[in-house]
């Protein structure tokens, strides 16, 4: 659980820290919706890593892609 | 947002910072073997031209961003959509040149250490750099970057001994193909990677300079990456070259008496310092516009945060890293560096022409 706990206290870190600009931001919603997408995908994707199954990389996706695109094996 | 201004020189040192970055490390042109030299240099001219196309089109749209020049060349709806690519694209070029770092570190220096920690350190320093505004970044730069070729003058000079002639022999023994396929991959990483510093351009002071500074700066870095190519080539040989994970740091074993890969880290360290910053400074910057939002500094944090999750994400392991980087990334990062800013370019070009004509 090294990196999901290391993850999520990079975040709760970064969360902190932005207070002053999350105050002073004037469009607070559309900034928050933004912000928590990153924070949230950022934690959520932290703890998958670290479960015995964890997700195809996006490398091997984008590799697929290319491949299919370009017609190569 | 606060109004950042660049001069010239700083630019400058942000390119070649940029230009130099892990490509010192990961040497672009391995796979054409003796021909790495002759691969190089097809990329190298290709990338200058792809840069120009790039200066071409914000001189052809003054004052705009990247994300500013695709919703007025392309119109609202498609430019925010291929905006919001672009985005991710800065992102994910952040998180590749993170993990790139972070493997190094791993593999060379700190074997033990785990990988997040790493990459999460190096991530914090660009994060408080950025925070600070990207134009300390360039002043840092301009203390820097010129340390980086006499880090590079002392390897190469310490395993001058080992230099043999005849491991560039025999040219084009494979043909041409893989030489052309390997100045495609040099084209697309790292010269067509600058197409990042189309949300940087529009803090230059002087937009007069522009084009004599982006050019030194890549003919520079260009000339750095050259002679790292040619002595890996020469003084380890090319399949020794191709085979070892980090052909710099190899070579940098070879120095006698001492050992210096202290001086190969610090390449590391600026250049890919920088090019960190600049696209995660990208990135930051693009989705801020998209939004509407004031300030890039506000979702700073956040998207490094996001990068750090991706860079451990992206790869099972190093060699799948090195098989991504050749094989899939220049068809991966064509659209974003060759095919869209072409398309744009010429939509420039008819807009301007007939703007031209209705004035005249």
């Amino acid at each position: 659980m090294i990196t999901a706990a290391f993850i999520i206290g990079i975040f709760i870190l970064i969360m902190i820290t932005d207070l002053p600009y999350l105050i002073s931001e004037k469009k607070k919603s559309r900034l928050l919706i933004i912000y928590l997408f990153f924070i949230l995908s950022g934690i959520i994707l932290g703890i998958l890593l670290d479960t015995t199954n964890p997700p195809e990389n996006p490398s091997t996706l984008i590799t697929n892609m290319v491949n299919f695109i370009i017609g190569s094996n | 947002m606060q109004k950042v201004r660049l001069s010239g020189i700083q630019l400058g040192m942000l390119f070649v910072g940029f230009l130099y970055g892990s490509s010192s490390l990961l040497n672009p042109a391995f796979s054409a073997l003796q021909d790495g030299w002759l691969a190089f240099l097809i990329g190298w001219m290709l990338g200058i031209i792809i840069i120009a196309v790039y200066i071409s089109i914000y001189l052809l749209n003054p004052s705009q961003t990247l994300i500013g020049i695709l919703k007025s060349n392309f119109g609202r709806f498609l430019g925010t959509v291929i905006g919001i690519l672009y985005a991710w694209y800065f992102l994910h070029l952040a998180a590749i040149v993170l993990r790139d770092f972070g493997e190094f570190s791993l593999l060379v220096i700190l074997p033990n250490t785990p990988l997040p920690f790493i990459i999460g350190c190096f991530a914090a320093l660009c994060v408080y750099s950025l925070k600070k505004g990207i134009e300390v970044t360039a002043r840092t730069g301009e203390l820097l970057i010129p340390l980086i070729p006499l880090a590079s003058l002392i390897v190469t000079l310490g395993i001058a001994r080992l230099i043999d002639f005849s491991n560039i022999k025999p040219v084009l023994a494979n043909g041409i193909k893989p030489v052309l396929t390997t100045g495609f991959g040099v084209l697309s990483f790292p010269f067509g990677e600058t197409v990042c510093f189309l949300m940087v351009f529009p803090l230059l002071r002087k937009r007069s300079t522009l084009r004599k500074t982006v050019f030194i700066s890549t003919v520079i870095a260009g000339l750095l990456l050259l002679i790292i190519v040619v002595r890996d080539i020469l003084a380890l040989n090319p399949q020794l070259t191709q085979r070892a994970a980090f052909p710099a740091e190899l070579a940098s074993k070879l120095f006698p008496v001492i050992n210096i890969y202290p001086l190969i880290l610090l390449n590391l360290l600026i250049g890919g310092t920088i090019k960190v910053i600049v696209c995660l400074y990208a990135s930051a910057a693009a989705i801020t516009e998209l939004s509407g939002l004031s300030d890039y500094k506000a979702l700073l944090s956040s998207i490094t945060g996001f990068s750090v999750t991706l860079s451990i994400w992206l790869y099972d392991n190093v060699m799948q890293m090195f098989e991504f980087a050749v094989s899939t990334y220049p068809y991966y990062a064509l659209p974003f560096q060759i095919i869209i800013p072409v398309l744009l370019l010429i939509i420039s070009i008819i807009r301007r022409t007939s703007e031209r004509r209705k004035t005249s």
